[in-house]
C-alpha cells in the first residue's frame, strides 16, 4: 500500500503479525441502516465495508480490483457487462453466493425504493444468469463509467435468503445484515455500538487477523483524539487540524492524512453581477493564494487544485490554473470595469469541510488586497443547504464535493452540468454538456479521457468557480495497529489490519 | 391526593396537545430540507422526491400534521433518516439517560445538601468560604470544559477511567461527576442560603432562647423548613437531567436522549424530534406532579391546604 504523506513516516520493518485482537473504531455519528444500497451516508459505507462486498471495489490507489466477480469482459458495443464470479464464497447465513444471488440484488434493487437505486434504475435493462457463475448486466445504453458505479458501496452484495425474509420492509433488512464480507454482525444498538466479529469461513484464507470490530459513535471530535490517546479507541476518523501538532508527540498514537477524492471549492453565482463577467471571475481566481491556504491554514494537509476533480477521479487531467498573482487580478478588474473593487458575501458551512470557515476568512483577506470587500457569512448545515439549493441569493458559496463513484462524470456534471442537481453556481456551457454525453457513451477508453480532459480544460477557462483544493483525510490511531486502508472516497477499511506487538 | 393527581394527569392530554403543534411548527419555520440532509450529498432529485413523498413532506402542513398524529396515536412514527420506529430508538437512550440522572443526583443530593447546611452552620468560617468558592466555580465552570479535562487527568494521564462510551459501570463516573460537579454546587449554595435564612427566624430564636442544643435545633427544626426549597431545586434539575445533558452526552459520547433529540434537529428528523420533545414535555408534567407529591409528603401545611382545597 503507498503511503502519501504520513505525519508520522512509516518505517518498513518485517514484522510478525499477532493474530486476534478487537478494534474499537470511533466514528463521528452512528449509522442509520446495514443494507448497502439503502446507505446515503459515509459512515454506514464504512461499517458495511466490513460485512458486504461487491463484485469489484476500488483498492486505496483507486484501482478498480475483483472481489466477488473473478474477471469480466465488456461487449463490442459497451452495454453488456458479463461478470465471472469466484465459486467458494457463502454468506454468513450459509447460503452460497453465485450468480442467482447477484440478479436477486440487482432485481431488488431496481424493483424497490432504496435510497441509492438511482445509481443503477437509469442504467440497468435488465441482469441475466449465463449459468450458476457467470452474470450478464444488460444496460440500455451505452455506459463507460458503468464499472465503477458497480465499485459503488451501493452494489455489494447481501444474501438472497435475507432479501426473501426481510425485503419487503428496507428497514427490516437494514436490521438484518448477512453478507460476505470478513466479518459479521454480532450486535447494533442504536446509538450506542456496532459489534462485529470474525467471520471464520471468509473466503480469502487467512482473513481477516482481527478478531472483531467495535464501532462506537463519538461525536465530539475532540474525545474521539482523546480515546485514542488513552488506549480506549484505536481508531479515530476526522481528527481536526488544531490538535495535530500535540498528537505528533504522543508515541502512542499515529496520525496518518491519506487523499480523498474532495474537491473544495467556492462557487460564484453566473446569474448575478459581477460574476457574470469571466473577466471578474478570472479575477478571483487570481487573486486567491491557494498555496497559502493549503499550507497554512490547512496544515499541508490539501493540494491546490488544477482541474474541477480530484487527481484521484478517474478521468482527471491537470489542466493548470490559476497561480497567485494580484497584479493580474487588479488588471483583469480594471479591464472588467471595477478599478475599485467591489463588495460580496461568501457563504460558508462551519465545521461541515476541515477548517472550512476559516479558509473563507483568509480568502476574505486576500480579497482585500486587490479591493474586493468581502462579508463571510456562516450558518448550521441544514440552513446552508436550504440556502444554496432553493434559493439564489448569494454571491458565492463554499462547497465541497466527493464523486462517490469516484469518475468523472459525477465529479462534473451535478456541479458544472447545464441543470445539474448541485449547479448552484449556475454555470452552463452547452459544449461541456455535450463534450460529457459523447464521453460518456464512447467505448474506447482512450478517446474518453481525451473528451474528458477537454472538459476539464474548458471550465478551468470559464471560471464558474474559485477553484481551491484537495483535502486529505486525516485520522487518528493506536500506533499497534497496522495494515488499515484508506480509500481516497473516504473510507477507512480494517479489513487486512492487525495488532503489531 | 388522589383528585390532585387525576388532575394533573388529566391535565397532560391539552400540554401535550399543545405542544406538538408547537413543536410541529418550530421544526418547520427554521430553514432546512430533511430529504436533503438526510439522503446526503450524493443523492439524485428522484431520491429526494422519494423520500419526501415517503414522509409526506410534500403535503400542506394540516395534513403533514394531521399524518404524524395519526401515526404517533398508532405508534408507528418512523425516524426520517434510519426509518426505525422513533420510540424503539427512543426509550434505550431515555434509559441511558436515567442512568446518568440518578447515579449524578446520588452524588448531588447528599453531598450538596451537606455542604450546603455545614457552610450555613459554620458561617463566615473557613469551611463555609471554601465551600462557597467550590460552589461558585461548581455554578459558573463550562460543562463542557470540565469534562474535557476529567478526561485528559483521569483517561489520558491517570489511565483510571474510560475516556467515553457505555461499556460498564466505569463508563458512568466520569459524565456523572461533570454533571454532579454543577449539581451539587447549586444545591449547595441553595441549602446554604434557606438555612442562614432560617436560622435568623424568630421560632429558631426561641428554641434556641429555650437552651435546646444548636445542633438539634439546625438538624431538626430547621432543616425541615428548609427541605421544600431544596425539594423544589432538585425536582425541577431532575426534569432538566431526564430531558438529557446535552453537552455531557457529546463529550463523553454517552447515548443519551439529549444527544438524541439534538441529532434529530441537526438532520431536521422530524420524527425524531416531534416525538422526542412530547415525551421529555410528559416526563417533565409527571417530575413535576412527583415533586408537589413529595411536598405533600414533607410538609403538614401543604397537605392540610390541598385537603381543604
Amino acid at each position: 500500500m503507498r503511503r502519501f504523506l504520513g505525519l508520522l513516516a512509516f518505517s518498513v520493518v518485517a514484522v510478525v503479525a499477532l493474530a486476534g485482537g478487537t478494534a474499537k473504531f470511533v466514528l463521528g455519528v452512528d449509522i442509520t441502516t446495514l443494507l448497502p444500497a439503502d446507505t446515503p451516508d459515509n459512515p454506514t459505507m464504512m461499517v458495511e465495508a466490513h460485512i458486504f462486498e461487491g463484485l469489484v471495489q476500488y483498492d486505496p490507489e483507486m484501482n478498480i480490483v475483483p472481489v466477488l466477480a473473478e474477471r469480466w469482459e465488456i461487449s463490442e458495443d459497451g452495454k453488456t457487462y458479463t461478470f465471472h464470479l469466484r465459486k467458494d464464497v457463502l454468506f454468513h447465513d450459509g447460503t452460497p453466493f453465485n450468480a442467482y444471488a447477484v440478479k436477486k440484488n440487482f432485481e431488488y434493487i431496481l424493483n424497490s425504493n432504496l435510497r441509492m437505486g438511482n445509481l443503477y434504475k437509469p442504467n440497468i435493462e435488465r441482469v441475466d444468469v449465463v449459468d450458476e457463475y457467470t452474470v450478464q448486466f444488460v444496460l440500455k445504453f451505452p455506459f463507460a463509467p458503468f464499472i465503477n458505479y458497480l465499485c459503488h458501496p451501493a452494489g455489494r452484495i447481501v444474501s438472497p435468503k435475507a432479501i426473501d425474509a426481510h425485503g419487503s420492509d428496507p428497514a427490516e433488512l437494514g436490521k438484518h445484515p448477512s453478507g460476505t464480507g470478513p466479518f459479521e454482525l454480532v450486535e447494533w444498538v442504536p446509538g450506542e455500538h456496532v459489534v462485529l466479529r470474525k467471520n471464520e469461513n471468509y473466503w480469502r484464507r487467512g482473513y481477516p487477523k482481527l478478531d472483531g470490530i467495535k464501532f462506537v459513535p463519538v461525536p465530539e471530535a475532540v474525545t474521539r483524539v482523546l480515546q485514542v490517546q488513552s488506549g480506549d479507541a484505536d481508531l479515530a476518523v476526522n481528527v481536526p487540524a488544531v490538535l495535530l501538532s500535540k498528537l505528533e508527540k504522543d508515541p502512542r498514537v499515529d496520525v496518518v492524512s491519506m487523499p480523498t477524492l474532495r474537491v473544495i471549492f467556492l462557487g460564484l453565482n453566473l446569474k448575478r453581477k459581477p460574476f457574470d463577467d469571466i473577466r471578474v471571475r478570472k479575477a478571483l481566481n487570481y487573486a486567491v493564494d491557494k498555496e497559502t491556504l493549503c499550507k497554512t491554514i490547512l496544515r499541508g494537509l490539501a493540494v491546490p487544485l488544477d482541474s474541477p476533480i480530484s487527481r484521484y477521479t478517474w478521468g482527471y487531467a491537470s489542466v493548470g490554473g490559476y497561480p497567485y498573482n494580484p497584479e493580474k487580478a487588479k488588471e483583469l478588474l480594471k479591464e472588467a470595469g471595477y478599478p475599485n473593487g467591489f463588495e460580496m458575501e461568501i457563504l460558508t458551512p462551519k465545521g461541515r469541510y476541515p477548517q472550512d470557515y476559516e479558509t473563507a476568512v483568509a480568502i476574505q483577506s486576500m480579497l482585500e488586497k486587490v479591493g474586493i470587500k468581502v462579508k463571510v457569512v456562516t450558518t448550521d448545515w441544514p440552513s446552508y443547504v436550504a440556502r444554496v439549493l432553493k434559493t439564489e441569493n448569494y454571491d458565492a458559496h463554499l462547497l465541497g464535493w466527493s464523486p462517490s463513484t469516484g469518475e468523472a462524470f459525477w465529479a462534473i456534471q451535478p456541479m458544472l452540468g447545464t441543470g445539474g442537481v448541485y449547479n448552484r453556481s449556475f454555470y452552463s456551457n452547452p459544449k461541456v454538456d455535450q463534450l460529457l454525453e459523447d464521453a460518456k457513451r464512447e467505448p474506447d477508453t482512450k478517446r474518453q479521457l481525451e473528451l474528458l480532459a477537454e472538459v476539464q480544460k474548458i471550465i478551468m477557462d470559464d471560471a464558474p468557480w474559485v477553484f481551491l483544493y484537495n483535502v486529505y483525510q486525516v485520522y487518528a490511531k493506536n500506533s499497534e495497529l497496522k495494515g488499515e486502508q484508506a480509500i481516497p472516497t473516504e473510507l477507512i477499511v480494517l479489513n487486512d489490519a492487525y495488532f503489531e506487538e | 391526593m388522589g383528585k390532585l393527581i387525576l388532575m394533573r394527569v388529566l391535565l397532560l392530554t391539552p400540554v401535550l396537545l399543545g405542544v406538538s403543534i408547537f413543536i410541529f411548527l418550530l421544526m418547520r419555520l427554521i430553514p432546512g430540507d430533511p430529504a436533503v440532509i438526510i439522503a446526503g450529498e450524493n443523492a439524485t432529485p428522484e431520491m429526494l422526491q422519494q423520500i419526501r413523498e415517503e414522509f409526506a413532506l410534500d403535503k400542506p402542513l394540516a395534513i403533514q400534521y394531521v399524518t404524524f398524529m395519526k401515526n404517533l396515536l398508532s405508534g408507528k412514527v418512523v425516524s426520517i433518516k434510519t426509518r426505525r420506529p422513533v420510540f424503539e430508538e427512543l426509550f434505550p437512550r431515555f434509559l441511558n439517560t436515567i442512568h446518568l440522572t440518578l447515579f449524578s443526583m446520588a452524588i448531588a443530593i447528599p453531598l450538596g445538601i451537606t455542604l450546603g447546611i455545614l457552610a450555613a452552620a459554620h458561617r463566615n468560617s473557613l469551611l463555609d468560604n471554601f465551600v462557597m468558592v467550590l460552589a461558585l466555580l461548581g455554578v459558573s465552570m463550562p460543562v463542557f470544559w470540565l469534562g474535557i479535562i476529567l478526561i485528559l487527568v483521569f483517561a489520558v494521564q491517570l489511565g483510571w477511567l474510560p475516556s467515553g462510551g457505555k461499556e460498564g459501570f466505569a463508563n458512568l463516573i466520569l459524565p456523572s461527576l461533570t454533571i454532579a460537579f454543577a449539581l451539587t454546587s447549586m444545591i449547595a449554595r441553595m441549602a446554604r442560603a434557606m438555612m442562614v435564612e432560617t436560622l435568623s427566624k424568630e421560632y429558631i430564636r426561641t428554641a434556641v432562647a429555650y437552651g435546646l442544643p444548636r445542633r438539634k435545633v439546625v438538624y431538626k427544626y430547621a432543616l425541615k423548613n428548609v427541605m421544600i426549597p431544596i425539594v423544589t431545586v432538585i425536582g425541577l434539575q431532575f426534569g432538566y437531567l431526564l430531558g438529557g445533558a446535552v453537552l455531557t452526552e457529546s463529550v463523553f459520547g454517552w447515548p443519551g436522549i439529549g444527544r438524541y433529540i439534538v441529532d434529530g434537529i441537526f438532520s431536521r428528523d422530524y420524527s425524531v424530534v416531534q416525538v422526542g420533545i412530547m415525551f421529555l414535555s410528559m416526563v417533565f408534567v409527571l417530575v413535576n406532579l412527583g415533586v408537589d407529591v413529595l411536598y405533600m409528603l414533607i410538609d403538614p401545611k401543604v397537605r392540610r391546604d390541598v385537603s381543604k382545597a
